[in-house]
């Protein structure tokens, strides 16, 4: 089977010779006045800091949260137990009477 | 026009509108994008006309502006790219087909193919290489209206459109090969 051949650089810059030149229509500058107008009005309003850094701040709180409550949930399987707990698990809290 | 006059600035973006739209939709290959980079690009004119020095020509500091604006949606094209394929399910896919991607409309239909595989390349070249290479070899302006832009000397921009040149050459090797 023939390979097909490639077309080189040049052969494909012919193509930009081929190129339009392309405008705007004749509304842009009313579109353009609409725009500048919701910016003025919307600056009020602006975010002072990026999204990203925004969504990077809330990712770090909630690993920092979920550390946390892995440490407490650890910390609480490894305490001793209280008397009660103790006296629970060997089932020495029913009331026997003889 | 820096006093806040109104049809000084209607004159101006008249002026300016349809060249600014044309380098930004050679740069973005997106009618839309490109629609809201020249809309962007005179509204930072209107404000930041007090900081126009008068060094280099209005228009020169228009496209500059025009430019970076460009650069920006092009950034943003490929942050939402990387989080679609971190996120798929909260960052749509914006890839369009072979079909649905624009093309200049002088551009004949059986060139249709190899516009699609130049741009394309042109759209992977770093950000200086592309900038010069479309606004002197797609956009036709002249090496001085270039440097002046981009605030390099001729033998600067020479040299990226060569580098854009070897690498267009790689690119549509991988491309036809791939």
């Amino acid at each position: 089977m023939k390979k097909k051949s490639i077309p080189s650089l040049d052969e494909h810059m012919q193509v930009l010779s081929q190129m339009q030149e392309v405008g705007t229509d004749e509304f842009f500058y009313t579109r353009l006045k609409g725009k500048l107008q919701n910016t003025s009005s919307a600056q009020g309003w602006v975010l002072p800091v990026k999204p990203a850094w925004v969504l990077a701040t809330l990712l770090i709180l909630l690993l920092v949260n979920g550390y946390v409550l892995k440490q407490e949930q650890k910390e609480k399987e490894t305490a001793p137990y209280t008397i009660q707990e103790f006296a629970k698990s060997y089932d020495q809290t029913i009331n026997t009477t003889y | 026009m820096k006093q806040g006059d109104e049809p000084a600035f209607r004159w101006l973006v008249e002026q300016h509108r349809n060249r600014v739209y044309y380098s930004v939709l050679n740069m973005l290959q997106d009618p839309d994008e490109a629609e809201d980079a020249a809309q962007e690009t005179f509204i930072q004119v209107y404000e930041s006309i007090h900081a126009f020095k008068e060094e280099s020509m209005l228009s020169t500091w228009i496209y500059r502006i025009a430019i970076r604006k460009a650069l920006e949606k092009i950034r943003k094209k490929k942050t939402r790219k990387r989080l679609h394929a971190i996120l798929p399910w909260w960052m749509p896919d914006e890839k369009k087909s072979e079909e649905a991607r624009y093309l200049n409309p002088g551009i004949k239909a059986e060139d249709k193919e190899k516009a699609h595989a130049l741009f394309m390349a042109i759209e992977a070249l770093p950000d200086n290489q592309k900038i010069a290479f479309t606004l002197v070899k797609v956009q036709g302006m002249s090496y001085d209206e270039v440097c002046e832009i981009m605030q390099l000397g001729v033998k600067a921009v020479e040299s990226l459109i060569s580098r854009a040149k070897e690498n267009l050459k790689k690119k549509l090797n991988k491309h036809y090969n791939s």
